[in-house]
């Protein structure tokens, strides 16, 4: 298993921990809300990320882990089992995404080559 | 995830720049298998919504099934329609394997239209499951086995299912490029 895979399928993990977080550390009201909206997105980011063709999908996770860092301050949860765990899930989601190389390029010159301005040259 | 390569060029249809083709068979089957297994899922959820049977897989969540499907406001909202939302799920999966087993292994090349029309079906699909996810906790306060299950298979196709619409949308531009007709080639006409 390659470093990429692994760090993508750990994201993915963080993800589903958000979602379970809130029952798992008995917490409610906008923490539990913030995580059960944005582990789901994050951990499908990083699973679909997975798979080569696909690994530039993983730079969505980063705003993602961003804001689970920012959120407890944003939305005022104070330090709380839900702040650490928003803390570090966020680290460890946007984080990952660093871990690895994009060999999408490998498809034929990957999704770039697709792109609107590669149809009206041969410069692609 | 790396993918089996056709080291020994056995393949003639391997698009170029690539290391596999897309359309082969041992690429399409397993998303058609998934699709099979989600729809399953699917459709045992709609039997249970529309009191079809009273039993469903639900080894986890107590009610949570029962609250999602039964009692949600999402599902009721759907009864203003011919179908329910657990069934147009099913269709969706059923829209997969149909669309996933249609035409040969040069597909991508001979027929963009139905590989773009399986990457609809398959790339907005696995994205819609991931908000009624998002929408049954925060919604309902309840969790689904099945929803959760189909959530997961509708990812696991996106990736496998989206770089066969690659190969066709780069096939599609080199003839673009070289001066043909995209139209012409998107239906597998010859130019």
């Amino acid at each position: 298993m390659s470093a990429g895979l692994l760090a993508r399928l750990v994201a993915a993990a963080v993800g589903v921990w958000l979602i379970a977080a809130p029952a798992v550390l008995d917490y409610g009201g906008v923490a539990a809300d913030n995580d059960r909206i944005i582990g789901p997105i994050a951990g499908a980011f990083a699973f679909v990320a997975c798979w080569e063709v696909l690994a530039a999908l993983r730079w969505a996770t980063v705003p993602l882990g961003v804001w689970l860092i920012a959120a407890p301050a944003v939305l005022g949860y104070g330090a709380t089992a839900a702040w650490c765990s928003s803390l570090a899930s966020g680290v460890v989601i946007a984080g990952a995404a660093w871990i690895g190389q994009d060999t999408s390029g490998s498809f034929g010159g990957g999704w770039r080559s697709v792109r609107p301005a590669a149809w009206r040259s041969e410069a692609a | 995830m790396r993918r089996a390569v056709d080291h020994d060029g056995s393949d003639p249809h391997v698009p170029p720049g690539w290391e596999v083709n897309p359309s082969a068979w041992s690429q399409r089957v397993p998303i058609v298998v998934l699709a099979v297994l989600g729809g399953f899922a699917a459709a045992w959820l709609a039997l249970y919504q529309q009191e079809y049977v009273d039993t469903v897989f639900e080894p986890f969540f107590g009610d949570g099934t029962t609250d999602i499907v039964r009692e949600s406001g999402f599902s009721k909202a759907f009864e203003r329609f011919p179908i329910g939302d657990a069934a147009l799920g099913a269709l969706g999966y059923l829209a997969d394997a149909v669309t996933g087993l249609i035409g040969g292994t040069d597909r991508w090349e001979k027929m963009p239209w139905i590989v773009i029309v399986f990457g609809v079906f398959v790339g907005p699909f696995g994205a819609m499951s991931v908000m009624l996810t998002v929408f049954q906790p925060v919604l309902y306060g309840s969790f689904c086995t099945l929803c959760l299950f189909s959530g997961v298979v509708s990812l696991a196709m996106i990736g496998p299912g989206v770089d066969e619409v690659l190969a066709s949308l780069q096939h599609l531009r080199r003839e673009r490029v070289a001066g043909g007709s995209v139209w012409r080639a998107f239906w597998g006409l010859d130019a």
